[in-house]
C-alpha cells in the first residue's frame, strides 16, 4: 500500500534536514507517482524543512556547512516536484528580484541561502553571484525590470557600496520603480535605514516575508 | 627612548583623538602616556594571537613593560562571542589597574562595536580587520586594500585551524568524499590567489611550504603582497594619528568609527 501523503511530506522534510540530498528525490518520485499534490510538498515538506534547517542553525546545533548541504537536498527535491506544480499554485506573474554579494566582497553562504528561501517562494531570481560590480545591480535591475533588488555583504569594508547602488539608482532614474533589500551579519536596520534601503532582515525565512510585504504579496 | 618617571600623563584633548601631524611631527617625548605619576607602566594590551608576531615586532621597538593578554585566534569566526570575551578581557585590565587598555584586534565582523572601559582610555587601530591592518603602510588611504577572492596568508594565519588544508578531511569524516568536495567548491570557489603578506615580521619562507599546500589545494597561484607594521607601531608607541581610534572611558567603540570619513574629506 502506498504510504500516506502526511508521512510522506514528513519524509521530505526529514531529507532536508538530515541533508539527504539523493534520498530526497525517491520520496518526491514516490510522493508523485501517488499522486499528491506538489505544491503542498514542496511548502509543508521541503521548504519546512530549510526552515528547520535555518532555525538549528541560528540556535548554533548545524554548522554553516550543515545548512549548505540541506539547501542541496532542498535544490534536489525542488527539481522534481516543480515540473509538477498547477497553474493555481502560482498566484499571477512573478516578482523579480536580482540578488548578489557587493563588489569586493566574496562570502556567499548568506546570499545563497536568501536566494533559495525566495526563490521556493515564487520569486524569479537573477543570481549575479558574488564580488559584484555595483553598477551590475542597476543595468541588471534595468534590464529585467526588477521588483527588488537584494544585496548581501559580510564585510564592514564592503557596506558602503550598497548605498553606492542606491545613489545610482537615483542617477539612472529608477529608484522608484524598485524596491531595495539588505542583509548580511554587519548590516543592521539602522544602516538599510541611513542608505535609504526599504527592506532589511536578520535571516533568510525573514528576507521571504519582507520581500512579500515589499511587493503587496498577502 | 627611555621614559622618565617624572613624567605625568597627559591625554592630547582633541575628540576622537586625532594627531593634526603625521606621525613624524609626533614630538618625541611624547609618546608614554601609559606611565602614571609613580612611573609605574599602567598601559595594557589585549592582542590577537592571529598578530602574534605582528605585535612582538612592535613591543620590541615601542612597547617593553607593557602587558599582554592574548585573544585565540578561533574567535574570529564568532564577533559576539568576540565581543564577549574582549569586554570580559577590558574588564580584567582595568582591575589590574590599567589606565589605557590598548586593543591590537580589528572591528572583525562587528566584535569589536559595543566596546568600553570604565575608567581607563581604549584604543584600537581604525581598520576593519588584521588584513586590512597589516597590508597598510603609512596611512590609511581607503578603507580595505585587501581584494577580493585572494587568500591573504601571514604566519599567524598560516595557524589558524579553519584554514583551507585540515577541512577537506574534516568534512570526508563528517559528510563523505562526495559532499566533501562539493563543499570545498561552495566555501572555496571563490579564490583565485593565494598571497603572503610581506610585513616584515616574520620569514616568509616559514609560510612558504603551507601557502604552497593551499595553493594547490585551491588549484591557484601565489603571489607577495607588500605589507607593513606602520599601524601596529604606531598603536604601541602612542603615536595616535587618525588611524587609531581613541575612547575616553565610557566611550563605547561603533561601527561608523571605521568609515572612511578621513579618506572622503580629501
Ligand atoms: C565563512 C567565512 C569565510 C569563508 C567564506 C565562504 C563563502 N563561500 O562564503 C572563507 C573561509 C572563504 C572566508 C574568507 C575570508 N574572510 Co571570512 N568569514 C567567514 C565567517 C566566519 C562566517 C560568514 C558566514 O558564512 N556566515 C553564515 C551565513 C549563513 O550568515 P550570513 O552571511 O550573515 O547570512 C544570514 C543573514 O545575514 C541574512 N542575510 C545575508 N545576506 C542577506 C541579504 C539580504 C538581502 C537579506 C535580507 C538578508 C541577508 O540571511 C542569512 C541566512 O540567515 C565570518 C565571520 C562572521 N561570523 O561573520 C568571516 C568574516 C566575514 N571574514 C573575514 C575575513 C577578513 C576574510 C578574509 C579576508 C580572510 C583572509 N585571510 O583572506 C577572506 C576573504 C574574503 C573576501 N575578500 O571576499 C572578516 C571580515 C572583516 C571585514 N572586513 O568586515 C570576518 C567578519 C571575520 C572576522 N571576524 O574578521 N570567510
Amino acid at each position: 500500500m502506498a504510504a500516506g501523503k502526511e508521512e510522506l511530506i514528513e519524509k521530505l522534510y526529514e531529507c532536508v534536514v538530515e541533508m539527504e540530498d539523493e534520498d530526497v528525490v525517491d520520496v518526491c518520485n514516490e510522493y508523485l507517482e501517488a499522486g499528491y499534490n506538489a505544491y503542498d510538498g514542496i511548502m509543508e515538506g521541503l521548504v519546512a524543512g530549510m526552515n528547520k534547517a535555518s532555525e538549528l542553525y541560528d540556535e548554533e546545533e548545524y554548522f554553516v556547512t550543515d545548512v549548505l548541504l540541506c539547501s542541496d537536498a532542498l535544490y534536489a527535491g525542488l527539481e522534481v516536484l516543480r515540473p509538477h506544480l498547477e497553474a493555481s499554485d502560482v498566484d499571477g506573474e512573478a516578482k523579480k528580484v536580482v540578488i548578489g554579494v557587493v563588489e569586493g566582497d566574496t562570502h556567499d553562504i548568506g546570499k545563497n541561502l536568501v536566494r533559495i528561501m525566495l526563490e521556493t517562494a515564487g520569486f524569479e531570481i537573477y543570481d549575479l553571484g558574488r564580488d559584484v560590480p555595483l553598477d551590475a545591480f542597476v543595468e541588471k535591475a534595468k534590464e529585467v525590470d526588477a521588483d527588488i533588488i537584494a544585496m548581501s555583504t559580510l564585510m564592514t569594508t564592503t557596506m558602503s557600496g550598497m548605498g553606492t547602488v542606491i545613489e545610482k539608482l537615483k542617477e539612472a532614474g529608477i529608484r522608484d520603480r524598485v524596491k531595495v533589500m539588505v542583509g548580511g551579519s554587519p548590516i543592521s536596520r539602522k544602516f538599510a535605514d541611513e542608505i535609504g534601503a526599504e527592506g532589511y532582515s536578520v535571516n533568510a525565512v525573514e528576507a521571504v516575508a519582507v520581500a512579500k510585504q515589499l511587493v503587496g504579496i498577502e | 627612548m627611555e621614559p622618565s618617571s617624572s613624567h605625568v600623563v597627559s591625554m592630547p584633548n582633541v575628540p576622537g583623538i586625532c594627531w593634526s601631524g603625521s606621525p613624524a611631527e609626533v614630538p618625541a617625548t611624547a609618546p608614554y602616556y601609559g606611565m602614571t605619576e609613580d612611573g609605574a607602566d599602567r598601559r595594557i594590551l589585549i592582542a590577537c594571537a592571529m598578530m602574534e608576531d605582528e605585535v612582538r615586532c612592535a613591543w620590541e621597538k615601542h612597547g617593553r613593560g607593557m602587558r599582554i593578554m592574548w585573544v585565540d585566534r578561533g574567535y574570529h569566526e564568532k564577533p559576539d562571542v568576540l565581543r564577549a570575551k574582549l569586554q570580559e578581557m577590558i574588564d580584567e585590565a582595568e582591575e589590574a589597574g590599567a589606565t589605557q587598555v590598548l586593543l591590537a584586534i580589528g572591528l572583525c565582523g562587528n566584535g569589536a562595536v559595543g566596546l568600553s572601559c570604565k575608567s581607563a582610555t581604549l584604543v584600537m587601530p581604525r581598520f576593519d580587520d588584521c588584513v586590512n591592518l597589516m597590508l597598510q603602510a603609512g596611512e590609511r588611504t581607503c578603507r580595505g586594500l585587501a581584494k577580493a577572492g585572494v587568500m591573504y596568508l601571514t604566519r599567524g594565519w598560516a595557524h589558524d585551524a579553519t584554514m583551507v588544508t585540515g577541512q577537506r578531511e574534516l568534512w570526508v569524516r563528517k559528510y563523505g568524499e562526495r559532499r566533501a568536495d562539493r563543499l570545498m567548491k561552495s566555501m572555496w570557489g571563490a579564490y583565485h590567489a593565494v598571497s603572503l603578506i610581506d610585513n616584515g615580521c616574520y620569514d616568509l619562507e616559514d609560510v612558504e611550504s603551507y601557502a604552497q599546500t593551499c595553493a594547490k589545494a585551491l588549484d591557484v597561484g601565489i603571489r607577495v603582497d607588500p605589507g607593513s607594521n606602520d599601524v601596529m607601531e604606531k598603536l604601541l608607541s602612542g603615536r595616535w594619528d587618525c588611524d587609531i581610534l581613541v575612547c575616553e572611558p565610557g566611550r563605547a567603540i561603533m561601527q561608523e568609527d571605521f568609515d572612511d570619513w578621513k579618506e572622503k574629506k580629501h
